[in-house]
């Protein structure tokens, strides 16, 4: 896939975001989060940082610390000193906010769900969705990961009913009563002009 | 008064599109989408048998409907044409 690009003023170079430097998260548990990043999904440590709490006047003192998690990209946690755990999330929220990461091959997903169960994590069977095939299994916090291979690869097609499907969703989202159904059928009418537009 | 459903035209929906023309509707290419119509008012669509896992039954309408729901379960989309 492309990555994201910009258009900038003529002559101007493209501007261009170049993939993931860090994701953060909040930790209240060092020890299984090393142990857990490091020997379980192989993740050196990278960078960690220690600090008092600077950034606001009631900012606690801090540990910010990072694992690379592949292709330049990394994950951070912060460990607040003296800072009361939060409660988890609800289910829906759980299964939504999570962080997928790439294998190619439908033998890599098996293997690390093997890796994963060697070392005590519950774990899912592999769940095929549309383009991709997941399992999925909690880190020592309680944040969803997921890993997934692709069945195929995306290519153009998906893009432009991708941006069909955000069309729709758009004008239904401002809409007094959205809904999956409201949505279904504005994309139909969507693709229906569409297709008028091509025969005119 | 129409009933149709838009499926996109990759492989993994192709299931979704036998299912469709077994259970009666007419199939017409538009662009990237399969557009299955059907000439009855009403149409039922039974996943039994048809070998289409959970996650892709469930988004059988992402392509878009010309219609309304009258229920869409794990097991049955039933759907309705719409009054005009």
């Amino acid at each position: 896939m492309a990555s994201p690009t910009l258009s900038t003023p003529s002559g101007a170079p493209r501007l261009q975001l170049d993939g993931v430097d860090h994701l953060a998260f909040v930790t209240w548990k060092p020890r299984a989060t090393l142990e857990f990043y490091t020997e379980v999904l192989g993740m050196p440590l990278v960078h960690a940082i220690t600090a008092n709490g600077w950034v606001t006047e009631d900012y606690p003192d801090f540990v910010h610390f990072f694992f690379d998690m592949g292709r330049g990209n990394r994950i951070a946690f912060f460990y607040y000193f003296d800072l009361p755990e939060e409660g988890p999330p609800s289910d829906l929220m759980h299964r939504s906010r999570h962080l997928a990461f790439h294998v190619d091959t439908d033998q890599e997903l098996l293997t690390w769900r093997a890796r994963l169960k060697a070392h005590g994590v519950r774990v899912t069977t592999p769940l095929a969705h549309e383009l991709i095939e997941s399992i999925y299994f909690d880190d020592p916090n309680g944040i969803q990961l997921e890993i997934t291979r692709p069945m195929r690869e995306m290519s153009e097609i998906d893009a432009r009913d991708a941006d069909l499907t955000l069309r729709a969703l758009v004008d239904v989202a401002d809409s007094p009563r959205p809904s999956a159904e409201a949505l279904w059928q504005r994309k139909a009418e969507l693709i229906r002009k569409d297709e008028e537009v091509e025969n005119s | 008064m129409t009933l149709a459903v838009y499926v996109l035209d990759v492989p993994e929906f192709e299931p979704l599109v036998q299912t469709a023309q077994d259970a009666g509707m007419q199939l017409r290419r538009t662009g990237d989408y399969v557009e299955l119509s059907s000439s009855r008012p009403e149409i039922t669509l039974n996943r039994e048998g048809t070998g289409i896992r959970t996650a892709l039954w469930h988004a059988a309408l992402t392509g878009g409907l010309d219609g309304r729901i009258v229920a869409f379960t794990s097991e049955t989309i039933h759907l309705q044409e719409a009054a005009r």
